[in-house]
């Protein structure tokens, strides 16, 4: 998988699972996730659980930080460094 | 019915409703966790997001005003236990929609503090408060209000007036089990104090701290931050609250 393939994944799990209807605009790969409150306590716990099983690397509860996981790219980044 | 067994009842009720006679028996008779103590220094606050809802409100209440509020708690033993909680010095934090109780968070310090021990947590995690710092605990959200930045919002809220009171400092912990609960602390800014192992038998709770003593290193997933000012007691046995 490419980066742009990467990229392309989360952003459709992020829109089509985290997001509520009314939220469905485009985002942008740096636009802030976590201040849009996005990936908040619940969406933490499911979006790790979709990097794990779609792109079979293990999240370590030491790099379950903001900075790892606040926008698009940053996701992407994170599962390029563990692939 | 004693209100502290009335309490444990009513928690057990909740439990087995939720998950199953079984596991709520399990969940009387054993079950530990890897306490992560935390460390928050109010005069960095981040500002407050917008709120993630309209109508909410923060409220504080202690023993001076207990009897003035009638709100609807979302379980029946988070209001059960108000009364022994206010009795003991503990203070809550309460945000509401109407009088409906959307979550809870109970905190003490020295000065609000009607035990010699002010709460037992502190000696397991071998925290000193200072005059002007409270231990934060038994944080509660409803749970069909979970989500949507509720859990961040309420917290945020929670420092801020506690900053705004005179609060220097606030204590807590988190389960490591709880990713929730984790994330929240560090989008928040918390500082991760040395890890604890809680055992809880019955009405019974007993701490250990997770570092290894024998090499120096800790066994958290981490090197561990630097210790705080008291080191942590080991194999206390504590009545639970």
């Amino acid at each position: 998988m490419t980066g742009g393939e990467v990229r392309h994944a989360v952003r459709g799990f992020i829109t089509g699972e985290l997001m509520r209807a009314s939220e469905h605009l485009r985002i942008g790969d740096r636009d802030d996730l976590i201040t849009a409150g996005v990936i908040d306590s619940m969406g933490i716990m499911h979006l790790i659980g979709f990097l794990e099983s779609t792109f079979a690397i293990r999240v370590r509860e030491s790099e379950i930080l903001p900075e790892n996981f606040s926008s698009v790219e940053a996701i992407a980044s994170f599962v390029a460094r563990h692939r | 019915m004693t209100s502290a067994w009335r309490f444990r009842y009513l928690q057990f009720r909740e439990y087995a409703r939720d998950h199953g006679l079984a596991a709520a028996c399990r969940f009387a008779l054993h079950r530990s966790e890897e306490a992560v103590p935390i460390e928050k220094d109010l005069s960095a606050l981040k500002p407050v997001a917008a709120p993630p809802g309209p109508g909410l409100e923060l409220f504080e209440i202690g023993p001076e005003n207990v009897d003035r509020f009638e709100l609807d708690h979302p379980e029946e033993s988070r209001g059960a236990r108000v009364k022994r909680y206010v009795e003991r010095g503990y203070r809550t934090l309460v945000m509401t929609r109407g009088r409906k109780v959307i979550a809870d968070y109970w905190y003490v310090g020295r000065r609000t503090a009607r035990t010699r021990g002010i709460h037992p947590h502190l000696r397991w995690f071998g925290i000193d408060l200072g005059e002007d710092d409270v231990y934060m605990f038994d944080m509660h959200l409803a749970a069909d209000e979970r989500g949507g930045g509720m859990a961040t919002y309420f917290m945020s809220r929670a420092l801020h007036h506690l900053r705004a009171a005179g609060v220097r400092r606030a204590y807590g912990y988190y389960d490591a089990g709880n990713l929730p609960a984790l994330w929240v602390h560090r989008l928040l800014g918390y500082r991760e104090l040395p890890r604890v192992t809680i055992h809880k038998f019955l009405w019974l709770e007993t701490a250990f701290p997770k570092v290894a003593r024998v090499s120096g290193r800790p066994a958290g997933p981490d090197a561990a931050p630097a210790p705080p000012a008291r080191s942590p007691s080991s194999g206390v046995d504590t009545p639970q609250p």
